[in-house]
């Protein structure tokens, strides 16, 4: 638009205003003549509606009215005590509101907002920050629940993710030892490891579970025969005032199979008959092709099979840690992989030790038959780790030996740990894998899993 | 009497009214005089009446065009500060802010019924009011020039509201550009745009009317 028509417009809006005749105020502004006239015209015939006279009997007639109604208001009560102390109270905050907007309307809005959405914060987060404590049945635990699928979902990376659904777990056993504790009935689900089987009852991540006749067992193909100690399971039940629970199901989540690959697709593999489903978290040894015998260490979900890893029948036991995914879809690859002869040297926790690998600091190292391991090594120690990679970058112990001090925490240097890359398919191997075999030598057993049954001689 | 409802006030701002807007004259009341309203303090009422009866008035009767109608409306818009102030809801900077939102929206309730409930021709409630559009002393000259102005009312109302408000902030109230500004919570070109605009919408309006 026109300023230049606009400021005139103005300017002779004021004269006009100012009693100047209309053609006088367009006189001023001769180019704008045509523009000016006809809207002058209609501004005009608006400015003869005005009315100035205020008719005063009508004023004065409001005016008594007003103060009769206001005398009302003042006789009544309520309004000097409760509704003056209302406004005592809210009148700062007013103040406050009117202040902010004036700066502009937008700021305004922008300030509400920003004051609302403190409040919501504050307020969900003494939400969170009680429910945190609830247990199953508590009103609150609900909330629990939607915070902790909410943090993991928005962590940044998977590895955390996964690390966040570990510590989410443990703190399920933690609830129903709680609960346990405090004698309360409650319907309970959680997963664990199996620690030992016996005919008086289960014991799942240090809670006594009962089986009875109605509690359904869900295994592997094996049946009930893949219930190993050192299994992990998922336990739905409920909690007594014995100070066990009684389950209701028991589902293994996660076992090994092992048959022969007969079809491979980018989403599923097909195993002896049998569908896995592949993810990007799946870790697939190189080579493998249709035909070959393999070790699947699967995960039982409700939404199917996972392959947690696909590996050679050279290593019988597979490992459930799975710390690095691939970013895409590992496929097997014809081309060798490379070997790595040298050995290296690493330290760190020993998180956990299995039939045929330990976990230390995260990573899984295979143990063998010609494995050394020094006396008196449990979990919890600090090791110290001479390993070898292999041709499909696992990671083999050669020797093992427990730390006395308590130094290794600044030894353990991650970025020791040899980089190995297969061409061709982008497979990159995350893990150390230490293999373990018949011919294995550990000098001690481990006292936490003295009932894993070694299983390397059928393989 | 109509009193305005509370819903009806919540949606002052809708209207167009900027509303924490201070005139550079005398846009705003003391603390000291907002105080004393709350307390129902008779002079202050009084005084409160007086300065701004005419202002609430000129708004009303340029919007409805009729003496009578304005009268109520002026009537209802200061019950309504009255309840307000009673309820611990009413004005606490700008007075006469609240007081103008107040009176446009109860026009526009005032025109919203009329339209959902016709029961009378608006050309008749002019003509048998005392209608400052008609002169006892030449009937027949302006009596086309009342059927103008009815037009013209007619025309105004089917404005946006920013252009309803502005044209009368301006045309009816003679507000300056500054205290329009300041009223609407705008800039004075902002308001100098405004306005054409609307004398020009306003104006194609009444040529498509007369046609």
């Amino acid at each position: 638009m026109n300023q230049r028509l606009i400021d005139a417009f103005e300017s002779c809006i004021e004269l006009m205003e100012a009693n100047v005749p209309l053609e006088d105020c367009i006189k001023k502004y001769p180019d704008l003549e045509s523009e000016l006239r006809e809207i002058l015209k209609t501004a005009k015939d608006v400015m003869d509606l005005r009315e100035e006279q205020v008719p005063i009997e009508a004023m004065n007639r409001n005016r008594a009215k007003l103060l009769s109604q206001a005398k009302f208001l003042v006789s009544n009560g309520e309004h000097k005590t409760l509704v003056s102390l209302v406004n005592w109270l809210v009148k700062p905050i007013r103040r406050i509101l009117n202040g902010i907007p004036s700066i502009s309307p937008f700021a305004g809005r922008l300030g509400l907002v920003v004051a609302i959405t403190g409040l919501l914060i504050l307020f969900s987060s003494g939400l969170v920050i009680t429910s945190a404590k609830s247990l199953p049945g508590d009103s609150l635990y609900s909330i629990k629940r939607a915070v902790e699928d909410i943090s993991v979902r928005l962590v940044p990376n998977r590895e955390v993710g996964s690390e966040y659904e570990f510590n989410y777990s443990q703190q399920r056993v933690t609830e129903v030892k709680r609960l346990i504790e405090l004698k309360r009935i409650q319907r309970i689900s959680f997963e664990g490891i199996l620690e030992s089987i016996s005919s008086s009852g289960w014991i799942v991540s240090g809670i006594p579970i009962s089986i009875t006749s109605d509690t359904s067992i869900v295994g592997g193909h094996e049946g009930s025969q893949s219930f190993l100690p050192g299994s992990e399971v998922e336990v739905e039940g409920i909690t007594n005032v014995q100070g066990w629970v009684a389950a209701t199901e028991i589902h293994l989540r996660e076992y090994d199979f092992i048959g022969m690959v007969e079809k491979i697709t980018a989403n599923y593999w097909q195993i002896s008959g049998i569908q896995f489903l592949i993810t990007s978290r799946s870790q697939i040894d190189v080579g493998i092709r249709e035909g070959d015998d393999v070790t699947v260490l699967v995960r039982s979900e409700d939404s199917g099979l996972y392959a947690l890893a696909i590996l050679h029948t050279v290593h019988p036991f597979a490992t459930p840690d799975i710390l690095q995914p691939n970013l895409t879809t590992p496929m097997p690859s014809e081309v060798p992989a490379p070997t790595v002869e040298e050995n290296h040297q690493n330290s760190g926790i020993l998180e956990k030790i299995s039939g045929n690998y330990w976990v230390v600091d995260g990573q899984i190292i295979y143990i063998v038959g010609d494995t050394h391991i020094s006396d008196g090594i449990n979990i919890g120690d600090s090791i110290s780790v001479n390993y070898k990679v292999e041709a499909n970058g696992s990671y083999t112990a050669v020797e093992i030996e427990k730390i006395e001090n308590d130094e290794h925490p600044d030894e353990y240097q991650p970025q020791e740990t040899p980089e190995y890359e297969v061409e061709g398919n982008n497979h990159e191997a995350s893990t150390m894998t230490i293999k373990v075999d018949s011919e294995t030598k550990e000098s001690t057993s481990t006292p936490e899993y003295e009932e894993t049954p070694v299983l390397t001689e059928d393989h | 009497m109509k009193m305005l409802d509370w819903q009806s006030l919540a949606t002052y701002n809708k209207i167009g009214f900027h509303r924490f807007g201070v005139s550079p004259r005398q846009m705003s009341v003391e603390p000291s005089e907002i105080d004393l309203l709350n307390t129902l303090d008779p002079q202050a009422i009084t005084a409160i009446h007086n300065r701004y009866y005419p202002e609430v008035y000129r708004f009303a009767r340029f919007r409805v065009g009729d003496e009578v109608t304005a009268e109520d409306i002026a009537g209802d818009v200061f019950m309504s500060l009255l309840e307000a102030v009673h309820n611990s809801q009413g004005p606490y900077s700008n007075l006469r802010g609240w007081l103008l939102r107040t009176t446009a929206n109860i026009v526009n309730d005032h025109f919203r019924k009329l339209y959902k409930h016709p029961k009378e021709d608006s050309a008749e409630v002019l003509e048998t009011s005392t209608d400052l559009y008609l002169s006892q002393s030449d009937p027949v000259v302006l009596s086309d020039q009342a059927e103008r102005n009815r037009l013209l009312q007619s025309a105004i109302d089917k404005l946006t509201d920013a252009q309803k408000l502005v044209i009368t902030l301006r045309f009816g109230n003679r507000f300056s550009l500054e205290e329009t500004a300041q009223l609407m919570g705008k800039k004075a070109n902002t308001i100098k745009a405004l306005q054409y605009r609307a004398l020009e919408a306003l104006r194609q309006k009444l040529g498509s009317d007369l046609l």
